[in-house]
């Protein structure tokens, strides 16, 4: 697999991991665990860009994007929110995992992607078909007047045409060619994570028109301030780059630093606007300017006017930019610099609008050209300048939001003063304004003018008209204008956040502390020490007797023992993760059966903390998955039968891990029906999986436990969830499959407790070992009941069969013929090994019992794979193999014994 | 408190209980029934009403008893022929030995005192095989003690006087081993049984042990015990007189053949 590709789905379940364990809780008051399920969908998004992951691109962008609205308050979080995301990352840990099993990048369903992708977009208001509610994707550059001097330089290379104002960028603007300013404020390590700003600039070609670098402003403070930092000088660098492209492009290429861009698409009317510096001389001098919409007569005379202008002056600053721009200006747009003219000649500063904002957003939160109530209104120059088409799109803005006030407000006195002081000040530029006598008056004059009478409002800018008629309904006018309702911000404390959310999200990954690794280093020391004192002995043999030797291996046997068993206990205690791991699926799971079933369920967890070995949390989830599905399936009961039952209607969960001796504990307690017994048993009998008189010999506990019998279901129904009659067995084989235990206790009415009992690392195994026929075998520990030795008149023959009598114990002896070495035994007694197997006791005779092992045990593969007897193999000191029994398999051929003895009586 | 009748079958010990067994008869010689169940060793009139009889035995897949009887024999002519041998050598070298005097103790000895026949024919055989055979012990413990004074006359009297012994002794187990049906029929015991489809049927075993009560509680049950073959349904174990014993819950006869 690529190794970039290989690192990217290992950070994506990580990620994942976060995301799902706390998804459920972005509803809660925490923003900053909103910020860090934010950023981790947020790195999911950029690494599935850099190794190129379109699926989970598209996925986690729409997430992000939710995320962000809910994060900056743009929207309230409502519950389906939630379903929404984590349908989406549940896609995307498909993607992953498929892409994982594959070892390449997989394609989404194209059906699945686009229902996932859609559900997203209409959390977000976002209807594919209406672009109403189309929003600028990126963060805008609040300061434009700071950058807007820097590209000149750069535009006399341009050929291209700019739009002379963009009013409110459009979903088919941001789809077509358009200058953009892009302010880079990369984090300080973006470099030691492979994040280089210029590499992916350089992406984008020619498109690139511009890039303007500085010292930062604080760096320039440290160097102009005397420096005396005993670490270093860092000097940072602002990177501004101007990029001639479509916005869809541009992401692509900086996808990776989306979240730390500001954009700006640039205007002409923007770029000639400067709003700062001294005021302009009135000059008669520039009546001599040409109004025209032919640009060469425009360019001749500023060429004439310019050097009669003084060079210190707003105006020469600004004609100098028309004379840049000219070439840029598209002819159509010739005409709309009459109002620039007529600040030239007014002797004015021209503003196109002034502190007018460039993106709809703010346009939307903060009407603009609009003064405020207890300002005077503008003074004729800087009004006529506002004169034109624009000037008509910003008056209809403010008349629409006045008309949709009074349509909410209805007959208010307060909101029909205000719109009425509005409109006064709005007269001067609509002589046609009649009288008003009352709101409604004026709502209906506004209606006619607007056109919006019998028809649905023009689609604005904003992406939620509810928000806007919020602001228009708030009570404290001159706030409302002059202070946006809604903004899209973000924080300034965005490198602390990063922080935070790393430490969130790498949490869940496998550390190993440094303490563990000096330790690691300690031991590996001495092992070379001990390693090396070996060949020393080697050479002072000869002079050794045979007892020295031996007491001289012994001792570094010793010393060697002490440290291999450290190192197994300090690697072992690194493997070690908490359970947690595990339970955390379960909040969304218990969440989405109940709520398909109909159910009220309330789920509990405790000891999460309960560490266990990495290799056993992974292959403990589907089996707990199964158990979590059947407690809620057949056990919770549906709230309607709870309350006649006289039990809340909330049914509870209980999930307990806790360490005993040296297992872990796995408790899954439902407070639902309990299993029907009677029913269990009835069923295995009809289906002949058992007799009677087997049936009578179980114990109560024994008879629940025949839920796990292959092949039986008490469901009537088979569910979505369960009732095949293959998941209770499957969940056993597989607890068994790595050492475990299942037991089941069940209470009419009262509920199950189905508890597992699982090793808690499967990386050493403990051996009994044996030796048949000179064979080497290790018989698991965990599985040895005793060990005892039996003459042979001891054995008991039971109808044909051999038996042990142990302690008021009848056990089945069992000897393997065809690995038992029947003549060594000799008449001496017997070493028989007793087995405790799925609660059942089994002799078994070997030729010699060796003593206890500790092995690393290797599966075995090829041709023995599944192999019924053996489970695996390790090796001994001496480089001999030993075969590892399958206590399982041991049973199973007690088993076939017993059926072939009851064919024969 | 439930009765059990004990019985044997070679060295495998059954409890089943009382209330099924109607009665322990001696086997008698029994009328060949040819298409019945391959357990079914034959007819038998009892009460003027015609029996089944099934062997235990064939039930469980041992061998014959008459086969098992015919074996004997060989055996104990065998072990008879390595008493001379070990006597002739102790005599000749004077070693110990290490064979047993007791006319009692012996394989042969112990078959002797517990077999018992209704045959006339086979009680007389059987009268004369155990007087010969006590000779033979009895002067194997004279010839012993003149070995201890003089070798040679000692080993004389081994020659004449014990091989006599020895040869008539083998001979009359010979003659005996022409008997075998019958000693297997005279060795063996027939319970009549009540039928699970009511009447009786007759079940050939090899040794009553005995009746005992003993409480529900002393059956040990446990899953490893149980066993439902074709004929027999085994439930359990008991212990008694420090062995173990399997519970027979039902003996099944095929259907029909009661």
């Amino acid at each position: 697999m690529n190794p970039l590709l290989e690192q990217f789905l290992q950070e994506a379940r990580e990620n994942l991991g976060f995301i799902d364990q706390n998804l459920e809780k972005i509803g809660s008051d925490d923003p900053e665990l909103l910020n860090a399920v934010f950023r981790a969908a947020h790195t999911l998004k950029g690494g599935s860009g850099i190794v190129g992951f379109e699926a989970v691109k598209q996925i986690t962008h729409q997430a992000e994007d939710l995320l962000d609205m809910l994060r900056g308050g743009k929207l309230s979080y409502v519950d389906s929110m939630t379903d929404a995301l984590y349908d989406a990352f549940d896609e995307v840990m498909n993607l992953i995992e498929a892409a994982e099993e594959s070892g390449e990048i997989v394609d989404a369903d194209p059906e699945r992607l686009e229902r996932v992708v859609v559900e997203l977009r209409a959390q977000m208001g976002r209807d594919d078909e209406a672009h109403e509610a189309w929003s600028v994707p990126f963060t805008p550059i609040e300061q434009i007047s700071s950058i807007v001097n820097i590209p000149l330089r750069f535009l006399s290379s341009m050929t291209a045409e700019l739009p002379f104002k963009i009013e409110h960028l459009t979903q088919e603007e941001c789809a077509s060619v358009q200058l953009y300013a892009i302010v880079f404020d990369v984090d300080d390590s973006c470099m030691v994570y492979g994040n280089d700003p210029v590499y992916a600039l350089s992406l984008l070609g020619e498109q690139v028109v511009g890039v303007h670098c500085c010292m930062s402003e604080n760096s320039a403070k440290s160097v102009l301030g005397g420096f005396d930092d005993p670490d270093g000088l860092s000097l940072r660098t602002e990177m501004t780059a101007f990029v001639y492209g479509v916005y869809s492009e541009i992401e692509d290429a900086l996808f990776n630093f989306m979240d730390e861009l500001k954009i700006a698409p640039l205007d002409i009317a923007t770029l000639l606007s400067i709003d700062q510096g001294e005021a302009g001389h009135r000059l008669d001098l520039l009546r001599e300017l040409h109004v025209t919409p032919d640009a060469t007569v425009i360019a001749d005379s500023i060429a004439k006017v310019l050097p009669l202008i003084g060079t210190q002056t707003l105006q020469y600053a600004q004609l100098r930019r028309l004379q840049a721009l000219l070439p840029l200006i598209r002819r159509e747009d010739v005409p709309r610099l009459g109002g620039f003219f007529e600040a030239m000649q007014a002797s004015s500063v021209y503003l196109y609008q002034e502190d007018e904002p460039l993106l709809r957003e703010r346009a939307r939160s903060q009407p603009q050209g609009l003064p405020a109530a207890n300002e005077e209104p503008r003074k004729p120059s800087a009004a006529k300048t506002l004169q034109g088409a624009a000037m008509h799109q910003g008056m209809n803005a403010i008349l629409v939001q006045q008309y949709r006030a009074l349509e909410v407000a209805g007959g208010d006195d307060a909101t029909v003063a205000r719109v009425g002081a509005i409109l006064e000040r709005m007269r001067c530029f609509d002589d046609q304004m009649p009288e008003f006598e009352n709101g409604e008056s004026m709502r209906l004059w506004l209606g006619e003018k607007l056109g919006l009478l019998q028809q649905a409002l023009p689609q604005t800018i904003t992406p939620e008209p509810q928000m806007v008629l919020e602001e228009v309904i708030e009570p404290e006018p001159q706030i409302e204008m002059s202070a946006p309702a809604v903004v899209i911000k973000r924080p300034e404390i965005q490198s602390d956040e990063k922080k935070n959310a790393s430490k969130n999200v790498i949490g869940k990954t496998v550390k190993i502390d440094q303490e563990s690794i000096d330790q690691l280093m300690n031991i590996v020391g001495e092992l070379l020490v001990a390693k090396n004192s070996l060949p020393y002995l080697a050479d002072n043999v000869y002079a050794m007797n045979v007892d020295l030797i031996k007491r001289a291996i012994m001792e570094k046997y010793t010393f060697i023992n002490r440290l291999s068993e450290q190192l197994q206990d300090l690697i072992m205690s690194m493997r070690m993760l908490p359970i947690s791991y595990v339970f955390d699926r379960y909040p969304k799971l218990v969440r989405e059966i109940s709520k398909n079933l109909g159910k009220k369920v309330r789920l509990v967890m405790n000891g999460g903390e309960t560490k266990l070995d990495k290799n056993m949390i992974e292959m403990l989830a589907d089996p707990m998955i199964h158990i979590m599905r059947n407690s809620l399936d057949h056990g919770i009961e549906t709230p309607e039968v709870r309350r006649k039952k006289g039990k809340d209607e909330e049914g509870l969960v209980s999930l307990n891990a806790y360490a005993q001796s040296d297992k872990i504990i796995i408790e899954i307690l439902d407070d639902g029906a309990g299993i029907n017994v009677d029913r269990v048993v009835q069923k295995v009998l009809e289906k002949g999986l058992m007799s009677l008189e087997q049936i009578e010999t179980l114990s109560d506990k024994e008879r629940a436990e025949l839920v796990m019998l292959p092949g039986l279901s008490t469901a009537e129904t088979i569910s979505e969830y369960s009732g095949r009659g293959v998941g209770m067995d499957v969940v056993r084989k597989s607890i068994e499959s790595f050492g475990g235990t299942i037991g089941i206790a069940t209470r009419p009415n009262q509920g199950t407790t189905i508890t597992l009992s699982i090793p808690v690392s499967l990386a050493v195994t403990s051996l009994l070992h044996v030796t048949m026929t000179g064979v080497h075998y290790g018989l698991p520990m965990e599985n040895v009941n005793e060990i005892v030795k039996i003459e042979r008149d001891q054995i008991e023959y039971l109808h044909n069969e051999p038996f042990i009598y142990i302690r008021g114990e009848v056990i089945p002896l069992l000897f393997i013929k065809s690995m038992l070495d029947e003549k060594a035994l000799g008449n001496k007694a017997l070493p028989i090994v007793v087995l405790s197997v799925k609660g059942n006791l089994l002799a078994v005779v070997v030729n010699e019992l060796l003593g206890q092992l500790d092995v690393v045990q290797k599966p075995l593969e090829g041709v023995m794979e599944n192999h019924p007897v053996f489970s695996g193999t390790a090796l001994l000191g001496n480089g001999q193999i030993i075969m590892v029994l399958d206590p399982l398999g041991i049973l199973g051929i007690a088993h076939q014994l017993k059926r072939a003895y009851e064919q024969v009586g | 408190m439930t009765g059990y009748l004990l019985f044997q079958v070679e060295s495998l010990r059954y409890a089943i209980e009382l209330e099924q067994v109607q009665r322990i008869e001696d086997v008698t010689m029994l009328t060949p029934s040819v298409g019945k169940d391959k357990a079914c060793a034959g007819m038998m009139r009892l009460d003027e009403r015609i029996l089944d009889v099934y062997s235990f035995r064939a039930m469980i897949g041992k061998e014959n008893y008459v086969e098992k009887v015919k074996t004997m024999f060989e055996e104990l002519k065998h072990q008879h022929q390595e008493w001379i041998e070990a006597l002739d050598e102790a005599v000749g070298c004077g070693c110990a030995f290490t064979k047993t005097i007791d006319p009692h103790a012996c394989h042969l000895g112990r078959w002797i005192d517990t077999f018992s026949t209704n045959s006339e024919v086979v009680g007389e055989l059987k009268r004369e095989l155990n007087r010969h055979h006590q000779d033979l012990h009895k002067s194997a413990v004279g010839v012993l003690e003149l070995r201890k004074h003089d070798v040679e006359r000692a080993k004389q009297a081994v020659a004449h006087q014990v091989h006599g012994y020895y040869t008539q002794t083998i001979s009359y187990l010979d003659q005996m081993a022409q008997h075998t049906h019958q000693v297997a029929l005279d060795s063996q015991r027939l319970l009549i049984m009540k039928a699970e489809q009511g009447g009786l049927f007759g079940l050939i075993v090899d040794l009553i042990d005995g009746i005992i009560q003993v409480p529900e509680e002393r059956i040990i049950r446990n899953s490893a015990l149980l066993r439902e073959g074709r004929y027999i349904k085994i439930i359990g174990a008991l212990e008694h007189e420090k062995r173990l014993l399997s519970v027979i819950e039902t003996i099944t006869i095929p259907k029909g053949k009661a």
